[in-house]
C-alpha cells in the first residue's frame, strides 16, 4: 500500500513542520494575563458547579400528570408488558373486560422507564398511534385513604362492640 | 321449582339459589375493587321485583367468595346471614387487621391483585351493612346444623367443616395471628400468612327438595372431607343431582368417598376456574378424577379451564356475533393474519397466541365491548376482568329442578366449557 503510506507520510511531515510556535503562544497568554486581568476569566478559582438540570421525564418512571391534556379521542386502558421481541413489546392490554395482546413499540415504553412486567395506563387513540404521552403511571395498588380512613372507623366501632360483648357470631354450637 | 345459577367468569364466584316458594339466597360473592358484584346486577335482572333475600351464606374468607358481599346487605333487606364459623371471632377479624397493618396480602388478594387490606376492608363493610340491618339472623356453617326453608319444602344441610374441622382451622389461625407479634409489638418478619388455609373454614351445603339435591361444596379440600366420612361413614351423603365442585377442580378438592356417595350418572358437576395463581385451577388430575363419577362436568370459562387443566373443553352453545366492522375487514384484507383473531368457528383459521392485536382494534373495542364477541374465544376469554359487559350470560350456568331431580329449565353459558363423564 505505498499510496496510504505515502500520505500518512506527508501528515507526518506536516505536523513534524507546524509553523505553530508553542512556546511563542504560551508567553503571549501569560503576557495577555498579566496586561488584561479583568477581561479574561479566572480560571484558578473553583467554579461554582451549575445547578444540575431536571432529568428529562423521559428518563423516569411514569408519574401521573393530571394536568397534561389527553388527546381527542383517547380512551384509558390498564396494561401489562408481558415480552419484549426485538424492538416491540407486547403488552395484555385491558380491553371491555378481556385482556388482549397488543404491540406497542418499546422505545416508547422505554422513554417512560418502563419493562417487562410494569404496569402502566395506556391512552389509546382511535387511529392506533401512540406516543409517549399517551402512557401514564397506574394508580398505587393500595387502600385509598379514604378506605383505610374507612376502614379504621369500622374496625375500632367493632372493637368497641366487642368491649361491650359482640352479639352474635361467637359461639357455632348455640344455634345446634 | 328449586333453581342454581353457578356464575365462575375466573376470579371468583357465586351462585344463586331460587327457592320454590319464589325466595332467593345467594352463597359467596365476587367483585373487582371498583366495580359492583356481577351476580348482584344479574339477581336484579332475574328478580327485579324482590326486595328481600332468604339469605346470603358467606363459606370461607377468600377474596374470590367474598368481595362485595357487602353490597346484597346494602340493596336487599336480607332475612338470614350463615357464615363461615369464624366469621367476627376475635381472632378471625384481628387476624385480617394485622395482614392490613403489615401491608400483607394472601395468596389470593395476591393473585386477584387486591391490595393489602382488601379482605379486611370489605369483612368491616359487611359486619356494618349488617348492624345497620339489625334483624338480620346469623346460622354458622357447620356440620350437621340444618336450615328449614319454604316451611320445611327445602333444608339446607351444612355438611363441611365439621367441630374437628371447625377446631383445626381456629387453632392455625390462632397460632398464626400470635407468631405474628413473636418478638413485641413490632411484626415478626417470619410471619407467613399466605400459609393460613382459609379454605378449612368452608362451609359446604347441601339443598334438598323432595328428591331433588343439590350440594354446594365450596372451596372444602380434602381434609374437610375425611372428617365428614371419619365421622359419619363412607356414605354421608346421598345422591345429588347437581354438584358445585369443590375447589374449583382441584386434585385436593377431591375426595373419592364422597363423590362415590353423593354422585352418578344422573349428576351434573359444575366448576368455576380460578387461573390467577401459581398453581391455575380446574386441574388435569381433579377434573379427570370427577369424570368417572358423572354424568357431565362443565367449567364456567373453557379457556380458562383448558388453560389451566389442559383438556379440550368444548363450548355447547354459540354466542351471538356483531357485525364486523368495515375497518377490520379492510384490516385482514391488507394482513391475513388477523383473522387468526377473529372466532375460529367464522374463518377456521385457529388462534396461534402470537399475532396481536391491532391497537386501533383495542380502541374500538373499549368504546364498543360488543365487538369484543367477534375476537377469537381463546384471544377475549384468557383472564376476564369485571369489567366485561356480559359476564352473566358467558360464564354461567343455571339450573332448574321440580321435585323429582328433574330438570325444567337450563341455561348453559356461551363461555362454558363442557366435558362428558368417562
Amino acid at each position: 500500500m505505498p499510496g496510504v503510506r505515502g500520505k500518512c507520510s506527508n501528515k507526518l511531515a506536516e505536523w513534524i513542520d507546524s509553523p505553530v510556535d508553542d512556546v511563542a503562544r504560551y508567553v503571549k497568554v501569560m503576557n495577555s494575563w498579566a496586561t488584561s486581568h479583568d477581561s479574561i476569566p479566572e480560571p484558578w478559582l473553583p467554579e461554582e458547579a451549575k445547578q444540575p438540570e431536571p432529568r428529562p421525564a423521559s428518563a423516569f418512571k411514569v408519574s401521573p400528570d393530571v394536568t397534561l391534556i389527553r388527546r381527542l379521542g383517547t380512551v384509558p386502558a390498564p396494561a401489562f408488558i408481558e415480552t419484549v421481541t426485538g424492538r416491540k413489546a407486547r403488552c395484555l392490554v385491558q380491553v371491555a373486560g378481556a385482556e388482549l395482546p397488543v404491540e406497542i413499540p418499546i422505545r416508547i415504553l422505554e422513554s417512560r422507564g418502563l419493562r417487562i412486567g410494569d404496569r402502566f395506563m395506556w391512552w389509546m387513540s382511535e387511529d392506533g398511534s401512540i406516543t409517549a404521552e399517551d402512557i401514564d403511571d397506574m394508580p398505587p395498588n393500595r387502600l385509598t385513604d379514604a378506605e383505610e380512613a374507612e376502614g379504621q372507623r369500622l374496625y375500632d366501632s367493632l372493637r368497641e362492640q366487642v368491649a361491650k360483648g359482640c352479639t352474635w357470631g361467637m359461639n357455632p354450637t348455640q344455634e345446634r | 321449582m328449586l333453581g342454581v345459577h353457578v356464575l365462575g367468569p375466573g376470579f371468583g364466584e357465586t351462585i344463586i339459589i331460587e327457592l320454590p316458594s319464589g325466595e332467593v339466597g345467594v352463597v359467596d360473592s365476587f367483585a373487582a375493587r371498583y366495580t359492583g358484584p356481577p351476580a348482584l346486577e344479574y339477581l336484579s335482572q332475574l328478580h327485579p321485583a324482590i326486595k328481600k333475600l332468604k339469605f346470603v351464606a358467606l363459606t370461607h374468607p377468600h377474596a374470590d367468595h367474598c368481595m362485595g358481599m357487602f353490597r346484597y346487605f346494602e340493596k336487599y333487606e336480607v332475612e338470614e346471614f350463615w357464615h363461615f364459623h369464624s366469621f367476627i371471632n376475635h381472632t378471625c377479624m384481628g387476624f385480617f387487621k394485622a395482614m392490613h397493618d403489615n401491608k400483607t396480602r394472601d395468596a389470593v388478594e395476591k393473585a386477584l391483585d387486591l391490595p393489602a387490606g382488601s379482605v379486611w376492608l370489605d369483612s368491616l363493610r359487611l359486619k356494618n351493612a349488617l348492624d345497620k340491618q339489625g334483624d338480620v339472623k346469623p346460622r354458622a356453617l357447620v356440620a350437621t346444623h340444618t336450615f328449614v326453608l319454604c316451611n320445611g319444602a327445602v333444608t339446607a344441610k351444612v355438611i363441611t367443616p365439621n367441630d374437628q374441622s371447625c377446631w383445626r382451622y381456629n387453632t392455625i389461625l390462632a397460632e398464626t395471628t400470635e407468631s405474628l407479634l413473636q418478638d413485641g409489638p413490632n411484626f415478626n418478619p417470619t410471619w407467613n400468612p399466605s400459609g393460613l388455609p382459609h379454605n378449612q373454614a368452608s362451609g359446604s351445603i347441601l339443598f334438598e327438595y323432595g328428591q331433588t339435591r343439590i350440594l354446594l361444596m365450596a372451596d372444602a379440600e380434602e381434609d374437610l372431607w375425611t372428617d365428614v366420612t371419619d365421622e359419619q361413614g363412607d356414605n354421608p351423603i346421598p345422591k345429588v343431582h347437581f354438584i358445585k365442585g369443590a375447589h374449583h377442580g382441584s386434585k385436593n378438592g377431591y375426595h373419592h368417598k364422597i363423590y362415590t356417595s353423593a354422585a352418578n350418572k344422573n349428576t351434573i358437576i359444575v366448576l368455576t376456574p380460578f387461573n390467577r395463581n401459581k398453581y391455575p385451577l380446574p386441574t388435569n388430575d381433579g377434573v379427570n378424577l370427577l369424570l368417572p363419577h358423572v354424568k357431565d362436568v362443565y367449567c364456567t370459562n373453557s379457556v380458562e379451564a383448558c388453560d389451566a387443566s389442559g383438556l379440550a373443553w368444548k363450548c355447547v352453545n354459540t354466542r351471538p356475533s356483531p357485525a364486523m366492522p368495515p375497518e377490520w375487514i379492510a384490516d385482514c384484507r391488507a394482513n391475513p393474519q388477523l383473522l387468526t383473531l377473529l372466532e375460529d368457528q367464522q374463518t377456521k383459521h385457529p388462534y396461534s397466541g402470537r399475532v396481536s392485536l391491532p391497537r386501533k382494534w383495542a380502541h374500538v373495542c373499549q368504546k364498543h365491548p360488543e365487538l369484543l364477541q367477534l375476537l377469537c374465544q381463546p384471544l377475549r376469554n384468557r383472564r376476564v376482568t369485571a369489567k366485561r359487559p356480559d359476564i352473566i350470560n358467558e360464564f354461567r350456568v343455571s339450573m332448574k329442578y321440580d321435585n323429582n331431580g328433574n330438570v325444567v329449565d337450563s341455561f348453559i353459558g356461551w363461555g362454558v366449557g363442557h366435558l362428558p363423564g368417562i
